[in-house]
């Protein structure tokens, strides 16, 4: 990272002595300097005294009479250097400048950083004690923010800043701001949610101020929603990043000021929890109604989840294999079942592929979206791979990803030349389904992906391919299963055909395909859609989707994900998929192929 | 030549506690004993939850009973067995490892399962993965494969008779495991039990609950329990009056319909006419629920008169305690598959008085044996008995159509002939 100047151009001085001192960090000094003159000693440091590179982060004007002090910080490790300032005295260079202080001057300097910040610091205005925590943020930045450094700078920020009405939650008080949620997630970018409440004037500032001083304004960014003011609270959700290095979890601050002059400030507590907690609050919020909800949507949730999933499929990996019998090393078919939560399925599942011998021609890849199930199922999986004599392979992922990435990354690992997703609540009917499902996709050459019947338990179609619907309301892009409902045997859902979409429940692809296609989108959260988006992404490719309903399996749809979040996730998802495929779907509405 | 091994496995031993299917089981294992070219061995579950205490040596999960060199215990201490599935939960290696040692000591020559409650439906693959060429025969004694409501197909919230499954109205028995539980319950059981090469069923009744249910016809053969008891019934004392002692013989629980019984007795006319008496013979009412316990307690307090509980018997005891009465009633709530007390009232010469459904019905034909009365419904059984005994006559000719019992040595050649069918077919898998 490079050094940003200070937030003035700060003319070096001439040579200066050492007035204070003070430890800001466990490795960085904070001096106070004064032109040398009257008052300042002869003695000069010895030649073996500690010569520190420092940088002037203010350099404010004063009388000849009562020079104020130039503020220096340097890095200097703090061990060495008390025995060296006792003994052997300081020079210290910033700029152009040169402050010295023999052995004596330097001890005499030395104070704790409370007094140092009375004497030099506290008295200084509004104005310069601001430009002064900009000018030590971005010292921070550049040096690097050890948790010392932040703790020091905190302390700074707490005796220097600027105070406002801290906010009440009273009822009708005309000034509140409140701050619901704060997360912090990739280093230093963060996600806010509160309400402010500015009675008849207009918002001027929203102000969010890092522990560490770093003051960094919201309104006017293009990922701020803020509602409309209407005489009620006003909800805002913003993702924003500090440019500085955060490291402090307490202290950060909100500040609000309205077109009046009049200001407000909250304490907005960061979250302690981890990204998919982040994650779920995001997700909570994109699914607000109105103006507001579309706002959050297109604005901060639109770009802090969009970060989150990257976050999350950059980190994601396989971190254990294990190989349970002699799978076929050159098989045409990879059947790949991402596990989450119920891994009591996988027994089921082979009870049923124990009777079909197609599937011992295929390699079987059962990847463990749950990590912290993985010792459970290796013992298990060890134990139902010597009853029921199936070769199978199992992968470990280092966090739940969601089903895409789940089974991305089961076809970076996969061998067959065809893929065949299966998800883990699916029982084949019959046996020869792999074999019946691989021929109808050879067959037909436009064929990109090729996918069955699937029943509920009670015969009811649960799947008989997807196509795409606008919902009259918000007018955004759903998917509608074909025929869900109906019975099995209808001749309608007997009729094979392509169809718009495919279920990733069971989908049968060219292992070839998928890879240059990029494999399913990370974008959506959990896992909804982006079977959708794939089969959208086929048909760019000039490819179709194959609705093959001599083959027939049921799909059980057990319930993995607990229903409030699923129908969040849902929502945002809807809305995701609208956003990247509404044109390519109004063009195939007016001229269906 | 030498004798070929038939193995039984049961979900437990006679002597650790007396039951019907397990007590069957066990004396068609004796009865193999004496034939000459039939070696059985007897491996009965035993420990939680029948017997309070678990397996005795250190490295092993089989040991004889008692001594006897042809039966064996088998224990699953530490195992989770899953009563929803009939399954180890998580854990094969009950049988991965300690069966397959077993079957692998003893190679036998046909499995007859004669039930894998407490041990898991997975017993039956064990066998198929490690004795890969040998026949596999499974006896069927009530739902417990179909229904997960002790296996006796009889609804949950109202005490109604259930005649189809399906994952929809299991739920409703079930609130709390879904339909798609029930469906997953279903197809684990019918994958195991596709490595079945023959069923058993001891009633039409339930081979056709089960053919519904989806075992193939051919696969089930209809053969009834063999029993060792007379081949003629006792020559009958001398009555003078009329034939009015009823005997009841079972455990006094509610499916056993004892509750229906009582009512009965307790309905009936007090007028000059003919009044039946009833012998209780059996157990366990102290360890049904409370709610039933009192009202059984307090019919029974209420008949006094006509009613005396005799306490329980012995299975060889049963001859001077059925010459006792002239009447057996087997009120059976549940459907029955093929009552032992049916065949050993009429092994005794008393005709039956029974439910009009399922098993029972089909082993007791109408005014022919016996007589049926509506399954549950107290003043029915209570008008059946009144005509039972107010009817000259009636006992005498019902007596007469009893046919003969079912002798061991009779099902013995029937399974046998069923076990070298199985190894014929089985051997000419092999040789092609």
């Amino acid at each position: 990272m490079t050094e940003r100047a200070a937030a003035e151009d700060v003319a070096p001085p001439a040579g200066l002595s050492l007035r204070r001192a003070a430890w800001l960090a466990d490795d960085v000094l904070i001096a106070a300097c004064t032109p040398s003159g009257a008052g300042s000693s002869e003695e000069n440091p010895s030649a073996s005294a500690a010569r520190l590179e420092g940088r002037l982060v203010d350099a404010p004007e004063g009388d000849a009479a009562s020079p104020a002090a130039a503020i220096v910080v340097a890095r200097a490790p703090r061990a060495a250097l008390d025995l060296d300032l006792d003994g052997h005295g300081l020079v210290l260079s910033a700029g152009g400048a040169r402050c010295r202080a023999s052995a004596g001057e330097a001890r005499a300097a030395l104070t704790d950083l409370t007094t140092f910040v009375r004497e030099h610091l506290a008295g200084r205005d509004a104005g310069a004690r601001a430009r002064l925590m900009a000018a030590l943020t971005s010292f921070a930045a550049g040096h690097g923010l050890s948790p010392s450094l932040a703790r020091g700078l905190h302390a700074l920020r707490e005796a220097l800043r600027e105070r406002h009405a801290v906010s009440v939650g009273v009822e009708g008080a005309e000034r509140t701001l409140e701050v619901e949620r704060l997360h912090r997630f990739g280093g230093s970018e963060l996600y806010v949610r509160g309400r402010l409440f500015e009675g008849s004037a207009a918002l001027r500032r929203l102000t969010a101020v890092s522990p560490e001083g770093e003051r960094i304004e919201l309104l006017g960014r293009d990922r701020l929603a803020l509602a409309p003011r209407a005489g009620r609270p006003q909800e805002f959700a913003c993702h924003f990043e500090a440019e500085a290095p955060t490291r402090l979890a307490d202290g950060w601050v909100l500040e609000a000021e309205n077109a009046t002059g009049r200001s407000v400030e909250t304490v907005a507590a960061l979250s302690p929890q981890d990204e998919a907690a982040a994650r779920r609050a995001v997700v909570e919020d994109a699914a607000a109604e109105g103006v507001f909800g579309e706002a959050v949507r297109s604005g901060p949730a639109l770009s802090a989840l969009t970060r989150l999933q990257e976050l999350r499929r950059d980190c994601v990996h396989v971190v254990a294999e294990e190989t349970h019998g002699a799978v076929p090393p050159r098989p045409d078919v990879s059947v790949i079942v991402p596990l989450y939560e119920r891994i009591d399925l996988v027994e089921h599942q082979l009870a049923q592929f124990a009777r079909d011998p197609e599937l011992a021609e295929c390699e079987l890849l059962y990847v463990l979206d749950s990590p912290e199930l993985a010792e459970h199922l290796g013992d298990y999986a060890r134990e139902l791979a010597r009853l029921y004599e199936l070769p199978f392979r199992t992968a470990t992922l280092s966090d739940n990803g969601g089903v895409a990435l789940a089974r991305n990354l089961g076809a970076s690992l996969a061998a067959g030349r065809l893929l065949l997703f299966l998800d883990s609540d699916v029982l084949p009917g019959r046996p020869g389904w792999i074999g019946a499902l691989r021929r109808a996709l050879d067959a037909d050459a436009p064929a990109g992906a090729a996918g069955p019947l699937l029943r509920y338990e009670d015969e009811a179609v649960q799947h008989a391919g997807l196509t795409f619907e606008r919902t009259a309301g918000s007018g955004e892009w759903s998917l509608v299963h074909r025929l869900k409902g109906m019975h099995a045997e209808l001749p309608a859902v007997r009729e094979g055909r392509a169809v718009p979409g495919l279920s990733g429940a069971c989908m049968m692809v060219d292992a070839a395909l998928y890879a240059g296609l990029g494999g399913m989108s990370w974008r959506y959260v959990q896992g909804d859609f982006e079977d959708a988006d794939f089969s959208l992404r086929l048909a760019k490719d000039r490819r179709t989707c194959l609705y093959v309903p001599e083959v027939s399996l049921y799909h059980l749809e057990a319930q993995s994900y607990p229903p409030a979040a699923r129908a969040a996730n849902r929502r945002y998802n809807r809305w995701l998929f609208t956003r990247l495929w509404e044109e390519a779907l109004e063009e195939r509405a007016v001229r269906p192929s | 030549m030498s004798r070929r091994r038939v193995l039984f496995v049961s979900h437990n031993h006679p002597k650790v506690r007396p039951g019907g299917a397990e007590g069957y089981a066990h004396e068609l294992h004796l009865a193999l004993r004496d034939s000459d070219e039939w070696e059985p061995t007897f491996l009965a579950k035993s420990g939680p939850p029948l017997s309070r205490s678990g397996r005795p040596h250190e490295g092993t999960y089989v040991t004889p009973v008692d001594g006897a060199e042809a039966e064996y215990f088998l224990y699953a201490d530490g195992f989770d067995y899953d009563w929803l599935f009939g399954s180890m939960r998580h854990d094969k290696s009950l049988y991965t490892r300690h069966l397959r040692r077993f079957l692998e000591a003893l190679r036998p020559d046909v499995v007859h399962f004669q039930h894998t409650l407490f041990i898991g439906y997975d017993a039956i693959r064990e066998v198929r993965r490690t004795l890969p060429g040998v026949p596999i025969v499974y006896t069927l004694h009530e739902f417990l494969p179909i229904c997960r409501a002790k296996g006796q197909m009889v609804r949950t919230m109202d005490g109604e008779l259930c005649d189809e499954e399906s994952p929809r109205r299991c739920h409703e028995c079930f609130p709390e495991y879904s339909p798609q539980t029930f469906f997953l319950r279903k197809r684990f059981i019918q994958a195991q039990f596709g490595l079945v090469d023959l069923f058993v069923a001891p009633s039409a009744m339930l081979r056709d609950r089960y053919v519904a249910w989806g075992v193939p016809e051919e696969r089930i053969l209809l053969e009834d329990y063999g029993r060792r008891l007379p081949a003629a019934p006792p020559p009958d004392d001398e009555r003078v009056g009329p034939r009015d002692r009823l005997g009841f013989f079972g455990q006094l629980n509610p499916y056993k319909g004892i509750d229906v019984l009582l009512e009965a007795m307790r309905r009936q006319a007090p007028d000059g006419g003919a009044q039946a008496t009833l012998r209780v013979h059996g157990a366990n009412l102290d360890l049904q629920e409370h709610g039933f316990r009192d009202r059984v307690e307090a019919m029974l307090a209420e008949t006094r008169d006509r009613v005396i509980v005799a306490g329980e018997y012995a299975p060889d005891q049963v001859a001077p305690l059925m010459a006792a009465v002239d009447w057996v009633v087997v009120p059976s709530v549940w459907w029955e598959n093929s009552p032992l007390v049916i065949q050993e009232a009429f092994a005794h010469g008393r005709p039956v008085i029974c439910s009009d459904v399922g098993g029972m019905a089909e082993k007791v034909a109408d005014r022919v044996n016996g007589l049926h009365f509506r399954v549950g419904d107290p003043a029915s059984l209570a008008e059946t008995i009144g005509r039972a005994v107010g009817t000259p006559g009636l006992w005498e000719r019902l007596r007469a159509g009893i046919p003969r019992p079912h002798a061991m040595g009779d099902h013995v050649a029937v399974l046998a002939a069923a076990y070298e069918r199985l190894l014929a077919g089985a051997s000419r898998r092999t040789a092609s």
